[in-house]
């Protein structure tokens, strides 16, 4: 027989034929089952195959690398994965065709219940047909007539509402319970169809930009420099803290927003707390530590020519070494930055040699480093004629003019060739060779060049320009040195923020469909909702119930039933 | 304290391999069990004397139960004096808070349900996860790279998931209870009846799945502070999303005619493979192809 649920009280709708069948088998939890199985096994294969990385999205060259390494991985079938795009699963047109399927099921099922549900509250169906009681999928039966006021008594205290029926000898009686909680399943689905919603409406027209930024320097934020929402960041500290194994410990950057020349905002972003300002977000999303602050001025004019702070980005070899006189003095101990490397012929066939010069005790020194194949570096020490000099390893030692030399490791310094470095005027070439020695890469005042606390590290750093006179000009925070009419002045170290800007999104769409989803949840699983009839004759009682979650429902009944003084027999019906 | 820490789970591992075996005797008796497990079920249960619960191994089992949940409480709280940070962040400290989530929920449903039985699959599983805990995971405390370092929001989203995946392997546990009754029917009758069990695993999803959602949500947010964005379908996440998806089937399924019962109970199995795929293979396999693959 037909139950007398939400279903049945549902008023018509006036679709017919196979269309009303669609719209029941959208609304059915089998096909949702089906395809919340689908989207599940999908976004499984894209856990389980490499996808295309986002930094390549868009960007042909990249794509086409990636491409060849899974080539590599997967052979001809990657050709395949890809085709189906099965390599690049969430930005499939298919992926997309799956989600609007669930989405659209959700938003059917809402649709489609809301009527029912709210039948059931405001008119919940109060009586059944007597022979409801011998088929309902969940029934009870006892051998004797329940106390009715008992159990009326025992129903609202676990706060059902009661309506009862007398009819002569037999009473029969309609209780709930939570009706409203049936809302709850719908607020759950609708915030499932929110969610994918939101997501579809915040990916399109997003703003995102990445900025690298020298301390004390900014940048404008908005591709249109002149438009009237611009803003530009500056930067004021970057810090970088790290362990003495290289762990880092904390990123931050004080960053100063202007719009139209007035500061707007003065904050400070860490890795995990981003500032905002009129709908944009700027991230901490990197680090750099190895800039230069570096000035060059015209002796004869006092202009400065040339103000920058420059990335050291790469990294160059450079020997680490120690001399000592006859008597075992140190008169030398250092990293010693060398020059390009140069094609010479030491003896031993030609070799790529990187030369550095180096005054020890008031004599000249010709250093010279090079890779042995498969032995390792190779330090030459010459005082006068190179071809005079000796060859030591790592950790060796030998005497050349008059000292022991001992090469105590091979560092790595940070360096960067600048090219359209200004050059005192008569000297050839547009480009110097920038590196710097002591170092310390993120500490708290690197930037300010002091002292910093780091073991191993003598000092201030020291910057050396190469390619700019005739010997490398060694410069110390602050110092200056002249070369020809040109003064060459080392500012400071300085530290750059990678700064991200994303332009907020609807986020109040995805906290209002989070709010919704676990307000539905929370309601739809733990607030048993019941609606159960009854019919209280003399010698008998019979009792059927429907309700979700439909879970323990048998004992539940049995329960009050032993509360109204009767005992459900044990073959009353099916059970859930 | 770092070393109080870890000596304290060494404590929780014995305790919990001393619940196993009593759980394991008061469950299944002996060879007899064994036996009957082969048997094909009959429906009606013959109620032999060895059948009846020996209540000594019972309370032994919920002791150390207790004792192994109180060890782990104390390597917890002296984690987190010693990093002063909550003690879920890397993989021995979320394992061992993992484990400690599922003893929690495991002592609340045997309290709410009066069943000791469920012990006997919870506590192997407990067992197995801290074995590989003090097998494969270095305990020794490391500073966090600053993308893990989050006052409360990164805590919430890590602590919420441990506790969602913990309430979850308690429907695991009923589900393969309900198994092992032989679907539907009743073989043993030491182990609560079918109809129990299902209202059990059907409660602990009932716990684990909000919890879920909540925690992927959480993530989400984080993802947003931490990168500027909620959702990238990068391995982990989606794997979280996959699981949930899951139990969502699950619940879909488990009242329609044809899924009750037994197809439920398989398919809550299956899910739990989900949440464990999720917990480990993403970090150490998943995560460890994609940097393979350059990225
Ligand atoms: C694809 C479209 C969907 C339809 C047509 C649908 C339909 C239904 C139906 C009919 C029920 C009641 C089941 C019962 O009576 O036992 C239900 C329950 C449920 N569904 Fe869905 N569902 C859909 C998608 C989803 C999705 C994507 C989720 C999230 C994973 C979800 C989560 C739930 C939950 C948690 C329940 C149980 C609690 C409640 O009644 O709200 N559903 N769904």
């Amino acid at each position: 027989m037909a139950l007398p649920s939400a279903k049945s009280a549902r008023p018509a709708l006036s679709l017919t034929g196979p269309l009303r069948t669609l719209w029941w088998l959208l609304q059915s939890p089998r096909w949702a089952a089906v395809v919340t199985g689908v989207v599940a096994l999908v976004a499984l294969l894209g856990v389980l195959l490499p996808q295309l990385p986002f930094w390549a999205r868009g960007d042909p060259a990249a794509e086409a690398a990636w491409l060849a390494q899974q080539r590599e991985r997967f052979g001809p079938a990657a050709e395949w994965l890809w085709r189906l795009g099965l390599l690049d699963l969430f930005h499939a047109p298919w992926f997309a065709v799956a989600l609007g399927l669930l989405v659209t099921s959700t938003v059917a099922y809402v649709v489609g219940r809301l009527p029912g549900i709210w039948a059931g509250i405001v008119r919940p169906r109060l009586r059944v047909p007597d022979s409801y009681f011998d088929t309902a999928p969940h029934r009870l039966r006892a051998a004797a007539a329940a106390d009715v006021d008992a159990l009326e008594r025992a129903l609202r205290r676990s706060l059902y509402r009661v309506v009862r029926f007398p009819e002569g000898a037999v009473t029969y009686l309609f209780a709930d319970r939570f009706p409203w909680a049936a809302f709850g399943t719908l607020l759950g689905h609708g915030a499932v169809a929110l969610f994918v919603i939101a997501a579809a409406v915040g990916s399109a027209g997003t703003f995102d930009t990445a900025l690298l930024v020298a301390e004390g320097q900014s940048r404008p934020v908005l591709p249109t420099v002149a438009s009237p929402r611009q803003m530009l960041v500056k930067v004021e500290d970057a810090t970088g803290r790290f362990d003495p194994q290289g762990t880092p410990l904390d990123y931050r950057t004080q960053l100063v927003i202007y719009r139209q020349g007035e500061e707007v905002k003065r904050c400070q972003v860490t890795v995990n707390s981003p500032c905002s300002y009129d709908g944009y977000r700027f991230y901490q999303a990197a680090y750099f530590g190895y800039g230069a602050e570096v000035q060059v001025r015209d002796m004869r004019s006092g202009d400065v020519l040339y103000r920058e702070t420059l990335a050291l980005e790469f990294q160059r070899p450079a020997p680490f070494v120690r001399a000592r006189d006859a008597s075992g003095n140190v008169l030398f101990e250092g990293t010693v930055p060398v020059g390009e490397p140069l094609r010479l012929d030491l003896g031993q066939g030609p070799t790529d040699v990187s030369l550095a010069y180096l005054m020890v005790g008031g004599h000249s020194y010709l250093l010279g480093l090079w890779q042995a194949p498969d032995q390792g570096p190779r330090l030459l020490v010459a005082s006068g004629d190179p071809s005079g000099g000796v060859v030591i390893g790592e950790g060796g030692r030998a005497a050349a003019g008059g000292l022991e030399w001992e090469l105590v490791r091979v560092d790595q310094v940070p360096a960067a060739r600048v090219t359209g470095f200004p050059l005192p005027p008569g000297r050839e070439g547009d480009s110097a060779l920038l590196q710097m020695t002591d170092v310390a890469y993120g500490t708290a005042n690197a930037s300010e060049g002091g002292r910093v606390p780091v073991a191993g590290l003598p000092g201030m750093p020291t910057l050396y320009l190469l390619g700019v006179s005739e010997r490398p000009l060694a410069l110390r925070p602050g110092q200056s040195a002249q070369v020809g009419d040109y003064e060459y002045t080392f500012v400071g170290q300085r530290e750059f923020a990678g700064i991200q800007v994303r332009r907020d999104r609807s986020d109040t769409l995805v906290w209002v469909a989070t709010g919704l989803l676990m307000a539905g949840l929370l309601m739809a699983l733990w607030l048993p909702r019941r609606r159960l009839w009854m019919r209280i004759g003399p010698t008998e009682t019979k009792l059927a119930v429907q309700g979700w979650p439909e879970v323990g429902l048998r004992r539940e009944m049995e329960r009050l039933l032993a509360r109204a003084g009767v005992r459900a027999d044990s073959r009353g019906g099916e059970d859930a | 304290m770092e070393q109080a820490s870890v000596t304290a789970l060494w404590a929780a591992l014995g305790l919990t391999a001393t619940a196993v075996l009593a759980y394991w005797a008061y469950t299944f008796g002996g060879w007899l069990a064994l036996r009957r497990l082969a048997t094909p079920g009959q429906g009606e249960v013959t109620v032999a004397t060895w059948e009846r619960s020996p209540e000594p191994l019972g309370r032994l089992g919920t002791w150390a139960t207790w004792g192994a949940l109180l060890a782990m409480v104390v390597s917890l709280a002296a984690r987190w004096q010693a990093s002063g940070r909550p003690p879920w962040a890397n993989m021995w400290e979320f394992t061992t808070a993992f484990t400690g989530a599922i003893m929690l929920f495991y002592v609340l449903f045997e309290r709410w349900y009066g069943q000791r039985s469920l012990g006997a699959v919870v506590q192997p599983l407990v067992l197995a996860l801290l074995a590989v805990n003090v097998a494969f995971f270095p305990s020794e405390l490391r500073p966090l790279v600053p993308a893990l370092q989050s006052k409360g929001i990164l805590a919430a989203h890590v602590g919420v998931m441990i506790l969602a995946y913990a309430a979850l392997s308690l429907s695991f546990g009923a589900a393969v209870l309900y198994l092992l009754q032989g679907g539907g029917r009743r073989r043993f009758s030491r182990l609560p009846p079918p109809d129990l069990l299902d209202e059990m695993a059907f409660r602990s999803v009932a716990i684990g799945f909000p919890l879920l959602a909540l925690g992927i949500a959480l993530g989400a947010y984080w993802g947003n502070t931490a990168w500027g964005r909620y959702w990238g379908w990068d391995p982990k996440e989606t794997s979280a999303l996959v699981t949930w998806l899951i139990y969502g089937v699950y619940l879909h399924l488990r009242g329609l005619r044809g899924w009750r019962g037994h197809r439920s109970a398989v398919l809550l199995v299956a899910a739990y493979g989900a949440v464990l795929f999720t917990y480990f293979a993403v970090n150490l396999v998943v995560a460890g192809l994609h940097s393979y693959a350059g990225v």
